[in-house]
């Protein structure tokens, strides 16, 4: 089934293997532990942001979950949409891959990809060093994280929903 | 009195990871040329000690999200050889079809996110999308098309976790294989344009003879699911060998081994398999690879941008192929059964997108994994990328600085190297007689 029939993709981005990397997998999954509401589907596109534009050019709305230094608190969490034309300016790269969220969102504005149907949640990482596991600063955030990923995607459903309308 | 060159270019740009370039040039003597690795090493092997051997694929496939697949295969090999366990041909083909995925994505990446702005006159892929959005479009479709085969394969687009010893832990039902085989089919346009694309670029003049290997699978296949080690020099070695076709070796300016073999520096990946295993290609790449020029013979490791578009439509017709196969019989596989339960030594081998990946494990009585060795292609390929420069600096010296640190780049670059495997972006610094410029900082990537 294409990600054209769903209506919203959730896409827990990261690298468990690279500490508070995994972060966005991590509610990913938990977040599919629930009961989903029907349309919606969690991803996991590993350490490949570049996957987002394709599911955005297909029509489905995407909550991407991901690592993110905004200059916050460990485990701090921002939301925001992928169009926003200011997290660019942040002081340090937004996200923590080889083709990161910020070049992936740049290439889809040239591309004219649909950025405003993706949120992005930016989440503070404490450490990103190699090794296994979660920051404790993270492992405590977890559940508040999974609430805000929740609440996101109930979001993206509603504008599909006012869409159809 | 000769030249002497001081270029500092940090951050060479669309490569996998961290590193240096450093060349010093002093009145036209090449005093040093050195690509230097300055990454904290990520001690992958350790992290596998006292591990549970099945556990083994799901944490190597974390290395990195490029060559995941890569590194899922050769440990299954590793834990199963060591075991005795011989995995059915259902697995054996599902395994092979999403290697099929993951040298489609990463070729498909490379050469036409990482590559093709040079050949087009772009210094990145997003003036590319810019000047050429038909480029870029063409190859997000194709990357897309192979997150499909990873992800009806394993229920992931990148590192997988179903590899399971003995089996597969995910098994795609007919209908995602009826799926992936319309997408795949459908897509055989895109991947002419892709060829086409390449047709008739002409790249920088640069001929070294150099010790190709490759891991040539047992049942005469295009190498990729390793066998034993073949070389261009005429030697095999069985996998259990591999040290005597590679040895590894320390350098100071290196946080990667570097690795040579019988004759001085290696090269593996799409070039040596090419050149090592051409006739095994399918028609289609056979065609594509006469489109693009590319010669059997050639030395010229610019050339190893075009073996990747030749693996391409190979990756993606083996890809319908398996599909086709699987589809005859698309029931579950049942695990293949332990056989040797006390445990031993494993080797697994897997030819992936930037050549030969090595795991060696010892697995314990207790199931667990003793001692690891894993051996990376980029780091196989550091010292030939470091004797190219040798030979390449000399011939550029009547260009300007910057030119030469471009020129640099791209050489590189054409080894898609894949420094997060190997230790993670390059600087380039030229030195002028052994003094770096105050300019060029303390360098060092991330």
């Amino acid at each position: 089934m294409s990600a054209r029939h769903r209506r919203v993709l959730v896409a827990g981005i990261g690298n468990p293997l690279a500490g508070d990397d995994g972060i966005g997998e991590v509610v990913a999954r938990t977040l599919a532990a629930d009961l989903l509401p029907p349309g919606v589907e969690v991803r996991y596109p590993g350490t490949d942001p570049l996957a987002v534009l394709g599911w955005l050019g297909e029509g489905a709305r995407v909550l991407v979950i991901d690592a993110c230094r905004h200059g916050g608190m460990p485990g701090e969490a921002i939301l925001f949409r992928l169009d926003d034309p200011d997290w660019r300016d942040r002081e340090a790269p937004l996200s923590l891959h080889g083709i990161d969220l910020e070049t992936a969102a740049r290439l889809g504005r040239e591309l004219g990809v649909p950025l405003r149907n993706a949120l992005v949640l930016g989440i503070e990482p404490a450490s990103v060093e190699p090794g296994r596991g979660l920051s404790r600063e993270l492992l405590s955030a977890v559940p508040r994280l999974v609430e805000m990923a929740r609440q996101a995607t109930w979001a993206l459903l509603q504008e599909e929903d006012e869409v159809k309308r | 009195m000769g030249k002497s060159a001081s270029i500092n270019v940090h951050h060479v740009t669309r490569v996998e990871g961290h590193g240096n370039i450093v060349v010093d040039l002093v009145d036209g003597e090449l005093v040093r040329c050195d690509l230097e690795i300055v990454e904290a090493p990520r001690f992958f092997e350790v992290l596998l000690r006292g591990r549970p051997a099945e556990e083994a694929p799901r944490i190597t496939c974390r290395i990195c999200g490029i060559c995941s697949v890569g590194h899922a295969t050769a440990s299954i090999q590793a834990v199963e050889d060591a075991l005795g366990i011989r995995p059915g041909p259902k697995t054996r083909k599902l395994r092979r079809l999403n290697m099929c995925g993951e040298w489609f994505q990463s070729h498909v990446l490379h050469v036409a996110f990482l590559v093709a702005p040079d050949a087009f006159g772009a210094p990145s892929v997003i003036p590319l999308a810019e000047s050429h959005p038909g480029v870029v479009k063409l190859a997000l479709r194709l990357k897309g098309l192979a997150n499909e085969v990873c992800y009806t394969v394993s229920g992931r687009h990148v590192m997988p976790i179903s590899y399971l010893p003995g089996g597969m832990g995910r098994w795609p039902t007919a209908a995602e294989l009826e799926r992936l085989h319309r997408l795949l089919v459908d897509a055989r346009a895109d991947v002419d344009a892709l060829v086409d694309l390449f047709t008739g670029i002409e790249w920088p003049e640069l001929h070294r003879e150099c010790e190709c290997l490759a891991a040539l699978d047992d049942d005469g296949a295009y190498p990729m699911m390793g066998g034993p080690i073949h070389s261009s020099l005429g030697r095999t070695w069985p996998p259990h060998r591999y040290r005597d076709a590679v040895e590894e070796y320390l350098v100071d300016h290196s946080a990667a081994k570097h690795a040579r073999g019988r004759a001085g520096s290696i090269r593996v990946g799409a070039l040596a398999r090419y050149r090592l295993a051409h006739e095994l290609l399918g028609w289609r790449a056979q065609r594509a690879a006469d489109a693009l020029g590319l010669d059997p013979e050639t030395t010229n490791p610019f050339h190893y941008n075009l073996a990747q578009v030749v693996e391409t439509v190979q990756a993606h017709e083996e890809a319908i192929s398996l599909v086709e196969e699987l589809l005859e019989d698309p029931a579950p596989e049942e695990r293949a059964p332990v056989t040797r339960a006390r445990g031993g030594e494993g080797f697994g081998i897997a030819e992936v997108p930037r050549g030969t990946l090595y795991h060696h494990y010892a697995i314990g009585p207790d199931g667990r994994i003793e001692r690891a060795n894993c051996i990376i292609p980029t780091g196989q390929n550091l010292a030939a990328i470091e004797d190219d420069m040798r030979v390449f600096v000399p011939a550029l010296l009547d260009l300007p600085e910057e030119e030469i640190a471009h020129r640099l780049e791209m050489l590189v670059r054409a080894y898609d190297p894949c420094i997060s495997c190997s230790v993670h972006l390059l600087d380039v610094r030229f030195l002028r007689g052994g003094r770096r410029n105050a300019a060029d900082g303390e360098g060092g990537g991330g």
